[in-house]
């Protein structure tokens, strides 16, 4: 897993997201695949968020509706739908996101380290005229 | 100090998997061996074998770093080499073996500790001398250990020879094995340059020659004209490693000087004109029993690259195959620069099987040699070339010749090829059946007839990589002859271990963990089951004492059973032993046969009287029962009282592999254990009870269990509420019972268990009820049930009320 301390201090690359209305950023290194939402098995008794499991090349991979886990309002997919395909210390998530913006360079300058410890949130990023990210941490958002 | 050498932690993995192996090969080559007569009679491929894996032990354990094991190798190897050449003038057979057994304990235990960074190496010097001493009796007696320190024979200048007599010392390579027979072929080549008057041993077929050829090398005292002939026929002489003109002056300053000496000759090349002032020179001298300096060499330069600049080394190339003897003798001599005098000073002492390593000062001047030591110095001078012809031959002699007809791999590599071959096989389906292909149907002859051949392969594939986790479980029997042995030994009953069906192959992982179980109940058949001969001969017994250990397949199922034809169980006596241990749960009168048994297995339970050296604590059963328990295994007891007991190990062929029966619940697929699956039936109306709390009872053939609705228990939305439209299924796990209710069977199949992904262990699923999923072959995914929890989280109370 890339350390988001390094992306904080030394800025980098993110990838940018929509989750209800708000913008969402992962730091590069954390995704591994963006892809089409896939056909998935329910998970008895599991929360709405857990949307179920996939094959994902012969191992079961958990998807989570990225909406739902971050507490927003459920809402309709479409088309422009996607799912980021997150690596957690060699294990894979599935975040479905309403969709995928753009891939950014972040300066220093541009970060502000949450000060919450360990929360799901570890940055925000605020530039004039454009629209507040929120960094995430994957491996926050990915255990239940 | 660290136990190896710290680079070779790499290897440490391969070392201890390959010594291991090499061990237990050992003890059944050993058991093997043992059934033999006398010694003599023991068959020559066995020695031979068995002389090999020492020196292989010896060989890698000295490349670890480990000079106790290979020490203690070399000992055994030197025991099976007096016994494979034949030389030993009387045998003690059951000494021996109990030497190499407790030998081959030895150096197992070692392996065992060996990653304990807390427990020292063992020293193992005490089984060394026992082995020693036994090697000299078989030796005879005549052969005292004083003898072979080196020490010379006294004999050798007569005051009255003639002046012109030459004396030559030969030593032969330490891997010749019979000095003496070499001596006599080159005698007899010498008879054509000189005239040979004497020799020390003065008789080559005396059985001890060798010995002492060995311990202090062979004098030859002879008249010639032409010294260079006679040196030439030595020089080509086979195995010889080096010999020397000797004169009286050497045989007294061998005698008196012999240590001082060692350090005042410093081999050409050491110091050389042209290095410059601040070269330091250090010398390293390596314990006499470091097998291999120069592999120690290597290592040791490498971790000098870090502090210093290595220049050059003598000898200089640890490559060579003269490296070793070259180190051993003199020394090895490290060139180098550094600006870290200290750190230099202190990895030269920390290094493996460094006796000393101390600077060595350029001499300022050329100190006026003794006369001896110039002598000593031309002689080595001149016997290196002999040397350096001799070595390879005998490197070649030394490399073991071992046909690799078995591969190790490790495990996880196997598990990630099982992996891609499933998804193989389902990539292969969905291509075939691919929806795209639907109305093409009569254009796809050659499509179909190519697919047919894919699925062919792919099945056969399957097989395969299948069968590589496979092992025969004879790899855990045969650990047993050595417990049944050993247990003969001290509890003298005599008894036989017999196999059956040792070929039936299971997966890997059951064999491994078949040990311990095993020996255990192995244990207590011979210690409690086998009566003592005399009690046989009571109880008018006249067949063998014997365990008989058998394997097979049965349903999806390996059975491993240990029967023993001895006293067998008492039922009434372990029914008042539980009672008395306050065991009882039930009334005395409503327990069977087969609940009593089980007691045996039960903590804290043991019917011996007195607590042996095998067995008796009661501990042993009640661990291999867990241990059994854990990978979806059980112990069967049964037994009949003065015929014998059976102990019967049932465990599902492999342990991801299981076989389910698949239900629908709504749009999801639910696969239940087939092993806890009793029945499955349609529910009729009448037998369905609601009682005033809610709670819902099927009533099957006069008795009540409660009823539990998938969809409700698992959140699933399905349309069939009402259990006389859907599917019953009566389970039964382990003391829980209970019908299930699910919409439809879809199929029973057998599914390779994936667990949950780690990052849903905060979703609690195990105590949900949810075992974990499994791919199918078309891609889809089915949720396993874990029927423990299911059953017993919900069931536990009112099961027993219903």
């Amino acid at each position: 897993m890339a350390d988001l301390n390094e992306l904080i201090e030394n800025g980098g690359q993110i990838l940018t997201f929509m989750a209800g209305d708000e913008m969402f950023g992962f730091y590069i290194l954390d995704v591994s695949d963006i892809i089409e939402p896939p056909e998935v098995t329910k998970i008895p008794t599991a929360p709405p968020y857990v949307l179920g499991l996939m094959n994902h090349r012969g191992k079961a991979v958990p998807v989570m509706d990225l909406r739902l886990r971050l507490g927003l309002p459920a809402g309709e997919y479409d088309e422009r739908s996607c799912v980021i395909v997150a690596e957690i210390n060699t294990m894979l998530c599935w975040l479905l996101v309403d969709r995928v913006t753009d891939v950014e360079n972040i300066s220093p300058g541009d970060i502000a380290r949450s000060p919450v410890d360990n929360g799901i949130v570890r940055g925000f990023v605020v530039r004039e005229g454009k629209p507040r990210i929120s960094v995430l941490d994957p491996s926050v958002v990915a255990r239940t | 100090m660290p136990k190896f050498d710290e680079s070779m932690e790499g290897m440490l993995d391969t070392f201890l998997f390959e010594t291991g192996e090499l061990l237990e090969n050992l003890d059944e080559i050993l058991m093997r061996a043992e059934q033999a007569e006398e010694i003599a009679l023991i068959e020559e491929t066995d020695i031979a074998e068995i002389f090999r894996t020492m020196h292989t032990i010896k060989g890698s354990a000295a490349m670890m770093g480990l000079q106790n094991m290979s020490t203690l190798a070399h000992a055994m190897e030197d025991m099976f080499y007096i016994i494979r050449e034949k030389t030993y003038v009387q045998t003690d057979k059951s000494a021996l073996f109990d030497l190499l057994y407790k030998s081959s304990d030895a150096l197992k235990g070692e392996l065992e500790d060996l990653t304990d960074e807390d427990k020292p190496l063992t020293d193992f010097s005490g089984l060394i001398n026992d082995i020693h001493a036994l090697a000299a009796f078989f030796k005879g007696e005549g052969e005292a250990p004083a003898g072979e320190d080196g020490g010379l024979p006294a004999d050798i200048f007569d005051d009255n020879e003639p002046a012109d007599m030459f004396t030559y010392k030969l030593t032969y390579a330490d891997s010749c094995e019979m000095p003496s027979a070499r001596a006599i072929v080159l005698f007899r080549k010498l008879g054509a340059v000189a005239e040979v008057c004497r020799t020390i041993p003065p008789d080559m077929d005396d059985d001890s020659a060798d010995g002492k050829i060995k311990a202090a090398g062979l004098f030859i005292k002879l008249v010639t004209d032409d010294r260079a002939a006679v040196e030439k026929v030595l020089a080509s002489g086979l195995n010889v490693e080096s010999f020397e003109l000797f004169t009286p002056e050497m045989l007294k300053a061998q005698t008196s000087a012999a240590p001082a000496k060692q350090e005042a000759v410093i081999p050409a090349g050491v110091f050389l004109p042209e290095d410059p002032e601040d070269m330091l020179t250090y010398h390293v001298i390596y314990s006499e029993n470091c097998a291999m300096p120069s592999a120690r060499a290597i290592v040791l330069l490498r971790k000098l690259g870090a502090f210093a600049e290595v220049c050059r080394t003598v000898p200089a190339d640890m490559d060579d195959d003269g490296a070793d003897d070259a180190i051993k003798k003199d020394g090895l001599y490290i060139k180098l620069m550094t600006d870290d005098t200290n750190a230099v000073e202190k990895l030269l002492d920390s290094g493996i099987n460094v006796e000393s390593a101390l600077p060595v000062k350029k001499p300022a001047k050329v100190q006026a040699p003794a006369g001896e030591e110039k002598q000593e110095e031309k002689a080595e001078v001149k016997e290196e070339p002999a040397k350096k012809a001799e070595e390879p031959k005998k490197q070649a002699a030394k490399a073991p010749k071992k046909e690799q007809s078995l591969l190790t791999v490790k495990l996880e590599k196997l598990d990630r090829l099982l992996d891609l071959v499933s998804e193989i096989v389902i990539t292969e389906s969905s291509v075939t059946s691919s929806p795209d292909l639907r109305g093409l149907e009569t254009r796809l002859d050659r499509f179909n007839k190519s697919s047919r051949e894919l699925k062919k392969l792919t099945d056969e594939l399957q097989d395969v990589v299948m069968s590589l986790r496979m092992v025969p479980v004879s790899t855990a029997f045969q650990k047993m002859n050595r417990v049944v042995r050993d247990m003969n030994n001290t509890l003298k009953k005599n008894a036989t271990l017999v196999f059956r069906g040792e070929d039936t192959e299971v997966d890997k992982s059951i064999v491994d963990m078949l040990g311990d179980p095993l020996m255990h109940i192995v244990r207590n058949a011979v210690d409690h089951g086998i009566e003592t001969p005399e009690e046989r001969a009571a109880a008018g017994k006249t067949n063998a004492p014997t365990v008989t250990l058998s394997a097979g397949y049965e349903s999806n199922e390996v059975v491993i059973s240990c029967k023993d034809n001895g006293a067998g169980m008492d039922a009434a006596k372990i029914l008042a032993k539980a009672k008395k241990n306050g065991m009882l749960t039930k009334p005395e009168s409503e327990y069977t046969e087969k609940e009593i048994f089980n007691f045996v297995v039960a903590a804290g339970f043991s019917t011996n009287e007195q607590v042996t050296q095998y067995s008796g604590r009661g501990v042993g059963m009640d661990v291999v029962k867990q241990n059994i328990e854990k990978v979806g295994g059980k112990l069967i007891v049964s037994s009949k009282l003065g015929k014998g007991s059976t102990f019967t190990i049932r465990i599902p062929l492999s342990l991801s592999i299981v076989d389910v029966l698949s239900v629908d619940i709504g749009d999801s697929s639910i696969s239940i254990p087939a092993a806890s699956v009793r029945e499955a039936f349609s529910c009729k109306e009448e037998n369905l009870i609601t009682d005033p709390e809610g709670h819902e009872f099927v009533y099957l053939r006069d008795r009540c269990f409660p009823l539990i609705r998938l969809g409700d228990k698992l959140q699933l939305s399905t349309e069939v509420t009402d259990p006389t439209k859907g599917i019953c299924i009566y389970c039964r796990e382990g003391q829980y019972e209970a019908v299930l209710l699910a919409d439809r069977i879809v199929c029973d199949q057998q599914v390779v268990v994936k667990p949950f992904s780690p990052l849903l262990d905060g979703l609690h699923l195990k105590e949900a009820g949810l075992a974990g999923c499994s791919i199918l072959g078309d891609g889809s995914m089915t949720i396993i049930l874990d029927m423990l929890s299911l059953l017993g989280g919900e069931v536990g109370e009112e099961g027993q009320n219903g």
